[in-house]
């Protein structure tokens, strides 16, 4: 069997009763039996005591978070304006503090930190609601995110970057829609998603790129595949409404189908087997296109042909063919990734996915 | 150790050196493991490639609804089980398109008994126990895990609905708390001794039941329909519940008597709010199984599923703000307390002998 350069060992991987029992045949009973008695027994009493005195810590924290909280909602009429408005205030200055003197290097000092970002939210929320300042909804979520920038490349907190770029996507998404009416309702809102789902693949680019070596906590796959997710959407939804739409905006149509072309291509050419592999990655971009490819022949079969009651028929077999199709791709790139054999089997150790 | 630790089990590898496999065995089990982690497709696949059958499986249905099929009794019960048994032997195995097409039958196929049924004027709790029963056959026959997921789901959505129909509550509550307690149960099947066709069916099904169960007991958080479905049976069943499997750990674990009596006001404290919110002994019997088995899907089950009980416990409480801020610290405080005297007990370092035990 041939094993491609960098793929992961598989024994590194967690010691579980799905992979134990692949093993069944070939390891000797003694060995097989000393495993077992490993792999199933409980955890040690110190990880229920690691994990009962967090959870009790976490519980009682949180109950006596929400009795504060109830107890400003409470007085909350009888305060005045500036103990409203410097409650989150002092709070967001207190969690910054509490932050930077625990030290931005600690779990701890990030989280005080980020929860500093939340609240500075709330403070402008209740800034806007006690002066009734007439602010739209894209203000509040574009004046935080500017607000909070300096923390979030002072943190390089992983976690942070990424809510950071949510509320980015948030503030342009309100924004886009409320305030840029001169394109019209269907123009503005494919050119939209293809200026978001472009600038999201930009950060992913930057992400894939130096992410690891900048970001703390930035070694996982959860930044990157939360970009995915933002750029592919966006994309995909033009593209489909776009097709939806071919006859009275062809430019649309090309504009949106060939920006997520481009995407899955580019995709597809940095994730596949033997570059920098991602199955992830591969699942999104097949299923983008599967998606549209769904969409078109829909309305083919019911706009085009226009075959009736029959066209659903038509229209279930071809999902189901499209889905089986996209289902055979990623289990051979899947294969090619993990080094595995390439001969079709009959089920995993999970017993047979769909 | 830290708590992330907690959840995190060891690398295979090092279980197996540990267990005296030579570098021959590891090399072998190494190439074995190859194969069969390259056929098991990550969940996010299974979820998007799931999706698409169900949506099959809907065009499909529009389809025959279209087309006026839903009208004849007879021919959706023939087709109906056509379609389960053409599915059945096709699930799971072979190419893609017949793994989604199993699928896409299989949903199919039990909607459209399911219609039939209703056509044939069946009483409504008679079929409601023939859906229960014919998902616990899928569950068994029908080898693709999202649709075994699904079915035994199916199977206690049936028994409550039977027990709604046929006005008997207590029934109801039983299957309730019956399904947390099997549950508990395939949880502690020894891993040894199963084969690897029963874990596979054991695994998405024992997701299935516990997911409808938490959501079935969602809606006893508001107090109109916890007052009209619930009896005090069911916050009691699953404190009972829970305290047996307090005592099954701590047993297993090598506790004292002395320490084992802890049990006692827990489940006191937790019978006394299972009364208002039945939902919480629950969550804390999930929290306890996902902690026993190293279980990162079931955390998170028994996390979200103990804010929501406990956010609607106090939220649905009577009581003016302030009292319920006064409430809210005093548990807090508790909960701070429980956690002091567990530490002081258990945290000066367990005996030596409770550690080897577990081990």
């Amino acid at each position: 069997m041939t094993v491609p350069a960098g793929a992961p060992d598989p024994l590194d991987g967690p010691a579980r009763a799905a992979r134990l029992r692949a093993l069944r045949d070939v390891l000797p009973d003694e060995i097989w039996r000393r495993a077992w008695a490993t792999v199933g027994a409980p955890p040690p009493v110190s990880a229920w005591r690691e994990a009962l005195s967090l959870g009790l810590a976490l519980l009682g924290g949180a109950l006596i978070g929400a009795a504060i909280i109830y107890a400003v909602a409470f007085n909350w009429q009888a305060m005045g304006r500036e103990v409203r408005l410097m409650l989150p205030i002092v709070l967001t200055a207190g969690l910054a503090l509490g932050g930077r003197a625990l030290g931005f290097d600690r779990l701890g000092g990030l989280v005080c930190l980020s929860l500093a970002c939340l609240t500075a939210g709330a403070a402008l929320l209740v800034h806007g609601q006690t002066y009734q300042t007439g602010a739209d909804a894209w203000q509040l979520f574009a004046s935080w995110a500017v607000l909070i920038t300096p923390w979030v490349v002072l943190s390089r907190f992983a976690p942070l970057v990424v809510a950071w770029i949510l509320l980015l996507n948030l503030a342009f998404g309100t924004f886009w829609e409320s305030q840029f009416i001169f394109f019209g309702p269907r123009v503005r809102e494919v050119v939209g998603a293809v200026m978001i789902g472009g600038a999201n693949a930009g950060l992913l680019a930057l992400w894939e790129h130096s992410g690891e070596r900048h970001l703390r906590a930035g070694a996982g796959r959860f930044g990157p595949r939360t970009l995915m997710l933002l750029s592919a959407s966006p994309l995909t939804g033009a593209a489909c409404w776009s097709v939806l739409e071919t006859r009275s905006f062809g430019v649309l149509a090309t504009l949106s189908i060939g920006a997520l072309g481009a995407a899955v291509a580019v995709a597809h050419a940095y994730y596949r087997p033997g570059r920098r592999p991602d199955l992830f990655a591969l699942t999104v971009a097949v299923f983008a296109v599967v998606s549209v490819l769904i969409t078109g022949g829909s309305r083919v079969i019911f706009d085009v042909i226009d075959l009736g009651e029959g066209g659903i028929l038509f229209v279930s077999a071809y999902v189901l063919a499209l889905v089986a199709g996209a289902a055979s791709w990623l289990r051979t790139q899947h294969r090619e990734i993990s080094g595995g054999s390439a001969a079709p089997t009959t089920g995993g150790p999970g017993g047979g996915a769909p | 150790m830290t708590p992330r630790e907690v959840f995190r089990s060891p690398p295979l590898g090092a279980v197996l050196t540990a267990a005296g496999a030579d570098p021959a065995t590891l090399e072998a089990a190494r190439e074995a493991l190859r194969a069969a982690d390259a056929d098991a497709l990550p969940w996010y696949v299974r979820a998007a490639t799931g999706f698409g059958a169900w949506m099959a499986a809907a065009f499909l249905l529009a389809f025959l609804g279209a087309a006026g099929a839903f009208d004849s009794a007879g021919f959706n019960l023939v087709l109906g089980i056509g379609f389960l048994v053409a599915a059945c032997p096709m699930a799971g195995v072979g190419n893609e398109f017949r793994r989604q097409l199993a699928v896409a039958l299989g949903l199919t196929g039990q909607t459209l008994t399911i219609i039939g049924l209703f056509l044939t004027e069946v009483p409504a709790s008679a079929l409601t126990l023939l859906v229960s029963v014919q998902a616990g056959l899928m569950v068994v026959a029908h080898r693709d895990p999202a649709h075994r997921f699904l079915s035994a789901a199916a199977v206690l959505g049936g028994l409550l609905a039977f027990a709604a129909d046929a006005n008997l509550p207590v029934f109801g509550e039983g299957a309730l708390v019956a399904a947390f307690g099997v549950v508990v149960l395939l949880g502690g099947l020894s891993a040894e001794r199963t084969s690897a066709a029963v874990a596979a069916m054991v695994g998405p099904a024992r997701y299935g039941l516990l997911a409808a169960a938490l959501v079935v007991l969602a809606f006893s958080i508001g107090p109109e329909l916890r007052t009209k479905y619930l009896t005090p049976l069911t916050g009691l069943g699953l404190t009972a519940l829970l305290a047996v499997q307090m005592l099954r750990d701590t047993t297993a674990l090598g506790a004292s008597t002395g320490r084992r009596a802890l049990i006692l006001p827990v489940t006191a404290l937790v019978g006394g709010l299972s009364l208002q919110a039945p939902g919480v002994p629950a969550a804390l019997v999930v929290l306890g199984l996902a902690i026993r088995e190293r279980d990162a899907v079931l955390l998170l089950f028994g996390v979200v599923f103990l804010c929501l009980f406990l956010s609607g416990f106090y939220y649905s409480l009577t009581l003016p703000l302030w009292h319920k801020a006064g409430l809210l610290l005093a548990s807090g405080l508790v909960a701070l307390a429980f956690r002091a005297v567990f530490v002081r007990l258990v945290g000066g370092g367990a005996p030596a002998a409770a550690e080897e035990t577990s081990r």
